[in-house]
């Protein structure tokens, strides 16, 4: 039944009848992820299953702190490296835990300590420097 | 410390040390590595990549392997709990199943799964099963 439903939205979407947003507001998609969370919620007291579930949202994190990365978002920079913190103080890594957590601490206070240094894009503007920087420092070591 | 023994209206205080992405990716996909040992994922692995690659991987050494090796098996458990809560068979995976035979070729329409990682992903079901099922 959903999958039916979700295949037509899919032609539609590919055929250019709907735009994107309309697609992704679509009611099929809730329903399905309703239904997904259900499922996992269901294989929860299966001790290999929710090894696997933590896999997943461990994945997760690691994408959207990629995408954080990538499109300079520094709020889903912050909020991805305190969701990591759980899992490498679990893996053992304290010292990264240690230092995950003062990081978070400064920069959260950065607002105040540092108010120049974050104007929205300026996140954009330092990373796109250090990116020269790297590169310059790259094609130094190159030659 | 420098910056913090530095008196408030030295140049140095305007500096902002930040914790570099590319390191703390590593860190973070070690960590995956050493918490998902023993479970299998090694194994996984060895269908699509080399033995030697795979201790790479798993240590975090080499990174774009890693990402990839990573967001491929997240596709293939995302792609196993889909068609088990729409109850779609995936094609390509021969199960001993009592479920009547669904409607094929309509799970890449609900998984996440990017046209391009389907291939190996395929290998890697095989190996999934028994993960999810016992």
């Amino acid at each position: 039944m959903y999958t039916k439903e979700a295949c037509s939205l899919f032609d539609e979407l590919i055929n250019k009848r709907k735009s994107a947003e309309e697609v992704s507001a679509a009611d099929v998609l809730t329903r399905i992820k309703d239904l997904l969370q259900e499922q996992r919620d269901l294989m929860k007291d299966n001790c290999t299953a929710l090894l696997w579930l933590q896999y997943l949202d461990m994945v997760d994190i690691l994408r959207m702190f990629i995408k954080a990365e990538r499109t300079g978002n520094w709020r889903l920079h912050l909020q991805a490296l305190s969701e990591m913190l759980s899992s490498l103080a679990a893996a053992g890594h304290n010292l990264y835990a240690k230092s995950v957590r003062l990081y978070l601490q400064s920069m959260s206070s950065l607002e105040t300590d540092h108010p120049s240094k974050l104007m929205g894009r300026r996140f954009r503007w330092i990373h796109s420097c250090y990116i020269s920087v790297l590169l310059l420092l790259a094609s130094l070591w190159m030659t | 410390m420098i910056i913090m023994s530095e008196p408030l209206d030295s140049d140095l205080c305007k500096i902002v040390l930040r914790l570099g992405g590319f390191h703390t990716k590593m860190s973070f996909l070690g960590c995956i590595g050493s918490l998902m040992a023993g479970s299998g994922l090694k194994e996984i692995l060895e269908m699509i990549y080399a033995p030697n690659a795979v201790e790479h991987i798993l240590t975090s050494k080499a990174i774009a392997r890693a990402v990839r090796a990573h967001l491929l098996v997240d596709a293939a458990v995302n792609t196993l709990i889909v068609s088990k809560a729409l109850k779609v068979s995936i094609p390509g995976l021969q199960e001993k199943s009592d479920d009547p035979p669904a409607v094929e070729d309509e799970y890449d329409h609900d998984a996440d799964v990017s046209p391009h990682a389907r291939p190996s992903e395929e290998c890697t079901q095989k190996r999934h099963v028994p993960f999810l099922t016992n």
